[in-house]
């Protein structure tokens, strides 16, 4: 199956996450923020990351920017709850809109983040 | 300071397709439609940071041109670059033999051509 | 064509026929004439060898007017071919000297540059000032100047419209151009089209005249000079076939990067509209804290002055009863001076004896009276003290009150910072978004432009392959008209050697084809780029 790498500044999900995966088969790293993410993203080269967007240090915008300009065709699926004004919607939106495989507004489904991954595996 | 670029050649949309894609990343372009008009703007003061050339064209081709630019003095070291259709390894000896510092055959896409240049001028 | 072709056939025959019949007839009257100066006298033999002569003659005659006539018609061949080849020519110089034509370099040159510049001078300007802008808010943001931040919020809206509004120019553009594109490469199919079969038929003409009969020798330079020909045709066919794939390859190129253009400018376009409804809701926020928190600052602001006229006040009291106190004290002095008067009265009282005696009551009264003065100066001292201390304390308990009050106010303040502060971090989040995705898709904007304008270049090189086949061809067409000159002048004997010189035009041609690159034979042993 596929090396996920997760990266979410918020624990409880980051280990929902990590153990959905890990039990549909995943290898799966976890990362705090953008800073770590790129860390454990040299060192791990996974198939998909999953990342959320609003972090502290670096976040989901600057990871998927640098990511993907290192090479386009990395898959990346972005997940977002939105903060205050700043909506799930925007933040989506504009991973989008930098390339990003796929989008996941919190909260979803298993069965979602299945088929997301499926997609962004093709 | 962005850097500064000659380019020469004798057919219009060639040299409208490069200037416009060099202007629209910020470096500053001036053309020239024959060799010897280059070498014009070349002894009245300007001092490009790279040329980029033809090779056929009329009153002067490339290979003349660039044999005359090493002789003038300040551009023995500026980096000169061929743009042409010919592809045979005798004009490319030809012309590395009169001092291009590399040949490029046509087409050269957008993005490869800046990036080309970003190899021959580091910092640009 | 092929009428007369079968004709000229048929008159190959009658020759053979004739100089079999003549010769036949020749062979004869020598017979006969050598019978007849053996059996009669010489005279017969005159008649019978002048008879041969007339014979002889008449056949040499007809075959004379065969010879001529094969050749008018040769030469009306090459005509028909010279006049194909100069048709393929206007044909070409048409198309290359057609305004609307893609070998025309202005009008494409001139519509794609218009538009790019149009383009790129938008997007350069908005990044630009995006770019400031993002900078102007970040520091605004850091150092929390809120007039500031409204007013670079109020700039960067209209900067993004405006944006929106150079995309939306832009599309109109880009159909107008896309439409160029197309309808070139339209016209370009057609001429390679109709130059095709024109081409063809050009071949296949020339092919036909291996099989005039001529004199050997030139029968094999012609033979030569026709195989040469069509291996140059053969050649400048395929190299019609590489001018057809380029434009079909560059057309569907060019139309893919347009639509690649459109796609990422209108995701652009899109995702700003969307977007700017957040801000403004954002805007709100910020806009109902800066409100509260001005307000409360006035408050704290007047704070110092209350304490200023609180403490003026003060003084004034304490003045006033500072003023009481000097009161009191001439009251003491009156009753000092008035008891010291009494005394002396009573002594004088004393004094007088009996006489006296009403006097001293006066004195006794007065010197009470003083007693008094002086106990009632004392009591009003006392409680002017009373006083002053009542006041000093009562201001004391006003100005801790109000501090109470407005201590209440801060913790709404410190709620309203907290707020603030927050709307600080989603309007950094939101900026620093917006600027990023922006920013990525106008670099992905002009590396798409930058695409599109590499593509036009593929116009030139089709242009110098036909400046190489009008070359080419027009060698040819020089050599062919002076093959014809010499093929009449000579009546079929040639001296010159064409196919030699017709080699040499199909070498250069090759030469030159060979030396250029060719998108359909791409050599894979030197490289597109190379760096000495």
């Amino acid at each position: 199956m596929a090396k996920i790498l997760v990266i979410d500044d918020e624990e409880q999900l980051r280990d929902l996450l990590k153990q959905m995966l890990t039990r549909d088969g995943h290898e799966v790293q976890t990362a705090y923020d953008g800073v770590e993410g790129i860390r454990c993203f040299n060192n791990f080269h996974p198939d998909i990351v999953i990342t959320d967007i609003i972090m502290p240090n670096k976040d989901g915008i600057e990871v998927i920017t640098e990511l993907l300009c290192r090479d386009s065709k990395i898959a990346i699926i972005a997940i977002s709850g939105g903060r205050r004004a700043i909506t799930a919607e925007f933040n989506l939106e504009s991973a989008e809109l930098l390339g990003v495989k796929g989008i996941l507004s919190k909260p979803f489904t298993r069965e979602q983040l299945r088929e997301t991954i499926q997609l962004a595996l093709v | 300071m962005p850097k500064s670029i000659l380019i020469v050649d004798d057919s219009v949309t060639m040299l409208m397709s490069v200037k416009t894609n060099l202007e629209m990343n910020k470096f500053k372009v001036e053309t020239a439609d024959d060799g010897v008009k280059a070498l014009a703007k070349l002894t009245s003061g300007f001092k490009p940071d790279l040329i980029i050339t033809d090779i056929n064209m009329p009153n002067m081709g490339g290979i003349e041109l660039i044999k005359k630019i090493r002789t003038l003095p300040g551009f023995r070291f500026t980096p000169i670059l061929t743009l042409t259709t010919e592809s045979q390894q005798g004009k490319r000896d030809e012309g590395k033999a009169a001092g291009a510092t590399g040949w490029l055959v046509k087409p050269v896409g957008g993005t490869d051509l800046l990036k080309i240049i970003k190899q021959v001028l580091p910092g640009a | 064509m092929i009428n007369k072709f079968k004709n000229s056939i048929g008159y190959t025959s009658e020759i053979g026929r004739i100089l079999l019949i003549s010769n036949g007839v020749l062979l004869m009257l020598m017979v006969i004439a050598v019978f007849l100066s053996f059996q009669t006298s010489n005279y017969l033999n005159v008649v019978f060898l002048g008879l041969a002569l007339v014979i002889m003659s008449t056949s040499q005659w007809f075959l004379l007017s065969f010879r001529l006539t094969v050749i008018k018609y040769f030469e009306e061949k090459i005509d028909v071919t010279h006049d194909k080849l100069n048709h393929i020519f206007q044909c070409i110089a048409v198309q290359i000297e057609s305004p609307d034509s893609v070998v025309n370099p202005s009008s494409l040159a001139k519509e794609v540059e218009i538009f790019t510049r149009e383009l790129s001078k938008s997007l350069t300007e908005c990044s630009i000032t995006l770019t400031n802008q993002m900078q102007a808010l970040s520091i605004a943001l850091d150092n929390q100047e809120n007039e500031r931040l409204q007013k670079i919020q109020d700039d960067l809206l209209p900067l993004i419209k405006n944006l929106s509004d150079a995309m939306t120019a832009y599309f109109n553009i880009s159909d107008r151009i896309d439409e160029t594109l197309r309808k070139q490469v339209t016209e370009m199919q057609a001429m390679i089209l109709r130059l095709e079969p024109e081409v063809l038929d050009l071949s296949n003409r020339l092919a036909s005249m291996q099989e005039l009969p001529l004199f050997p020798v030139s029968l094999r330079q012609l033979d030569q000079v026709v195989a040469i020909n069509l291996e140059l045709d053969k050649n400048i066919y395929e190299q019609f076939q590489v001018i057809e794939y380029d434009t079909n390859n560059n057309a569907l190129d060019l139309v893919s990067s347009m639509e690649t253009l459109n796609h990422s400018a209108n995701n652009l376009v899109n995702y700003i509209t969307s977007t700017i409804t957040t801000v403004s809701d954002m805007n709100g926020g910020v806009n109902d804290s800066v409100d509260f928190i001005v307000r409360i600052g006035h408050v704290i602001q007047e704070i110092p002055q209350k304490i200023r006229s609180d403490i003026s006040q003060l003084q004034g009291a304490t003045g006033v009863i500072e003023g009481l106190g000097y009161l009191v004290d001439s009251i003491k002095e009156i009753s000092f001076q008035t008891d010291i008067l009494a005394v002396n009265a009573a002594i004088q009282a004393a004094h007088a004896g009996d006489k006296g005696l009403g006097f001293k009551i006066v004195a006794d009264e007065v010197r009470k009276l003083a007693v008094n003065s002086n106990h009632a100066a004392e009591m009003i001292e006392t409680g002017l003290n009373d006083a002053r201390k009542t006041i000093q304390e009562g201001l004391k308990f006003k100005f801790l009150e109000e501090v109470m009050v407005e201590m209440d106010e801060a913790a709404n303040v410190l709620e309203s910072v907290q707020k603030l502060e927050q709307n600080h971090l989603d309007m950094q989040q939101y900026y620093k978004t917006l600027f990023m995705v922006i920013n990525q898709n106008n670099i992905k904007l002009s590396q798409d432009i930058s695409e599109i304008l590499g593509g036009i270049q593929y116009q030139d090189i089709v242009r110098q392959r036909i400046e190489r086949m009008k070359y080419t061809m027009h060698s040819r067409n020089e050599l062919l008209e002076r093959f014809i000159q010499e093929l009449s002048n000579t009546r079929g004997l040639l001296t010159d050697d064409f196919v030699s010189q017709m080699n040499n035009v199909l070498s250069d041609y090759l030469d030159m084809e060979a030396a250029h690159s060719n998108s359909m034979h791409v050599d894979e042993n030197l490289p597109q780029f190379e760096l000495f």
